[in-house]
């Protein structure tokens, strides 16, 4: 919202992009092409083990060039972790995100193009969804399915299904009515084509913002869990399980949880900036 | 909507989870095998056991002894502690209950006045200072706030206890870990209220009238903007019940939020599904509460036909 107000301060061309946004975009970029890129040019080995300089610190607190970012207590590197976890992380959450804005947006436009009874079952789950706290439908499913992999990616995929669900069931409601969708139908269309060709494309620019305003919770509820030991299991690394790691190594070794801590912090961050000001410029378009 | 059918939606919501939660755990197999081993457990102990936990008969009758069992308050047996899940949940309830409480006192300590300041603001600085603090903490994660209280008040200031329950210091950190992030979002909400309420037509013909700044805030500001406050509640209340989970394990706050972490690890079932009950309940009673206050609040609500 303030980022919205700089921007009209700014002049009457909503496309220049403020100092604050630009800076997120920048991380997320660093963030991925480090991710994309080191593992390229040099060998990530997140297991390594130099147990000649376990819990050694970070450049600038005592240590060497070896280890950037020190080591944790059996020795092994924390860049080579963090950089791990980071693709870890990222990866699962931007497919959860895709499959959440896939299923939500069918099932809502479904519901919108068949009404009558299907539409009065969706909007139930609808409600029912909204009324209980996300991350306890997941550690519920999670207690009755035992913890693995496949489960943890469809439980993150169903986060926010529900959203994606009303807001494409709202406009294409609201589109039926219109003169394009008239003159489709009127020249025999299917409706599939009519929805996917037509519609879709005009109501993707909100759904896009809603999976970025999105993405930080699902990277949020993803490291939440793998920080309880309920998500991501050990050989894998991600975030929420390295921070869960180090937090027994405050004392002795404080390095191993902020790194991770701050990595989770700063994306977070990033995409909600560059979500907000994007609300803000679909707003006023 | 009238109120006999909001309450009957909210039967439905609680019939809706209760009844999936019975397919989920149907889903996974014979809950007793699940529970004992089948080769190192006597035949007749498992048909006993079936028989105590109405296991017996077709899916429908074992759908109704559930049912009549959670009406009664039977949840079955904690296999964590070997004791009545009710009574295992029971006693963790008071010290969630303080944590939420004081949290949420906390969030409103800080939301109402700096969300009313950045409203009055808005557009300035001290606006914009505001809304930056509120994105950042809603980018902050509970578990890495805490841990950084934890670093910093435990571990290099040596002020405070990082773990349990007991004194007034143990409380400190736990509070704020859960009222700071909370209030980022509270603060947020507040001050688009205000801004919407400073908007209304009532407000510009106080001013009109040479009503002072003052009084217009007290009686027509506050008033209209407690309206949209009221209906978040609930959502706040799930959001801190969600964090109290993630809050509780990092500082060993013995309360309900550790103990569902705890059971969903050792897969005590029982427990589980009595807290997830639980918070069902109290989510869909207290957004039953805040339907009934608005219409108490906002007369126009209870006057206009349902639609």
């Amino acid at each position: 919202m303030s980022i919205a107000t700089m921007v009209r301060k700014g002049g009457r061309d909503f496309l220049l992009v403020p100092p604050g946004v630009l800076l997120a975009m920048f991380w997320l970029l660093a963030c991925l092409s480090l991710v994309i890129v080191l593992p390229l040019v040099s060998h990530l080995d997140v297991t390594a083990i130099d147990l000649r300089a376990r819990l050694s610190p970070p450049i600038g607190f005592g240590g060497d060039w070896a280890h950037p970012l020190g080591t944790d207590d059996l020795g092994r590197d924390v860049l080579a972790r963090l950089v791990a976890s980071l693709r870890t992380s990222l990866a699962i959450a931007l497919g959860a995100v895709i499959i959440s804005a896939t299923i939500g947006t069918l099932i809502g436009i479904l519901a919108a193009h068949l009404r009558g009874w299907v539409d009065q079952v969706v909007v139930a789950a609808v409600d029912a969804q909204v009324s209980v706290p996300f991350i306890i439908i997941s550690l519920t499913l999670t207690a009755i399915f035992g913890n693995n992999l496949y489960l943890f990616i469809f439980i993150l995929g169903m986060f926010g299904w529900e959203r994606y669900t009303r807001l494409a069931r709202a406009m294409t409601m609201a589109s039926r009515g219109r003169g394009y969708v008239l003159a489709m139908s009127t020249l025999g269309f299917s409706w599939p084509r009519i929805y996917l060709r037509h519609v879709l494309p005009n109501i993707a620019s909100t759904l896009l913002v809603t999976a970025t305003i999105t993405f930080p919770e699902v990277i949020l509820l993803e490291t939440s869990l793998s920080f309880l030991g309920l998500g991501i299991q050990p050989p894998m690394t991600s975030l929420g399980n390295m921070l869960g790691f180090g937090r027994s190594y405050l004392l002795t070794g404080w390095w191993i949880a902020v790194a991770p801590g701050l990595a989770i912090f700063l994306c977070a961050l990033s995409v909600s900036i560059i979500g907000d000001w994007a609300r803000s410029v679909i707003g006023r378009i | 909507m009238t109120l006999a059918l909001r309450i009957l939606r909210g039967f439905l919501s609680l019939w809706l989870i209760v009844t999936l939660v019975f397919v989920a755990l149907r889903a996974t197999g014979d809950p007793i095998t699940a529970i004992f081993d089948p080769d190192n457990t006597p035949k007749a102990a498992l048909e006993a056991y079936r028989q105590q936990w109405g296991y017996t008969g077709t899916v429908f009758d074992q759908y109704l002894v559930y049912i009549s069992n959670i009406l009664h308050g039977e949840f079955g047996f904690s296999s964590m502690s070997n004791r009545d899940a009710y009574s295992v949940v029971m006693e963790r309830l008071p010290a969630t209950l303080q944590l939420v409480g004081c949290s949420a006192l906390l969030m409103m300590a800080i939301g109402i006045p700096v969300g009313a300041v950045a409203a009055l603001n808005s557009g300035g600085r001290l606006d914009r200072f505001v809304m930056t603090f509120s994105t950042v903490g809603f980018a902050l994660p509970n578990f890495v706030l805490g841990l950084a209280l934890i670093l910093l008040f435990s571990v290099n200031l040596r002020l405070l206890p990082s773990n349990g329950i007991g004194t007034a210091a143990h409380l400190i950190m736990p509070v704020l870990t859960i009222g700071i992030s909370k209030a980022a979002i509270f603060t947020r909400f507040v001050r688009s209220a205000i801004l919407d309420a400073l908007k209304l037509t009532c407000v510009t013909s106080a001013r009109a009238r040479g009503v002072s700044e003052w009084q217009i805030f007290w009686h027509h500001v506050i008033p209209n903007a407690m309206l949209p406050l009221v209906t978040i509640t609930p959502l706040l209340v799930g959001a801190m019940v969600a964090a109290s989970a993630v809050v509780e394990t990092v500082f060993g706050w013995p309360g309900v939020g550790r103990l569902i972490v705890e059971s969903v690890a050792q897969r005590d079932l029982a427990v589980v599904q009595m807290i997830v009950m639980m918070i069902a309940l109290v989510m869909i009673v207290t957004n039953l509460l805040v339907d009934l206050a608005y219409s108490k609040l906002d007369p126009r609500t209870a006057l206009a036909p349902a639609h």
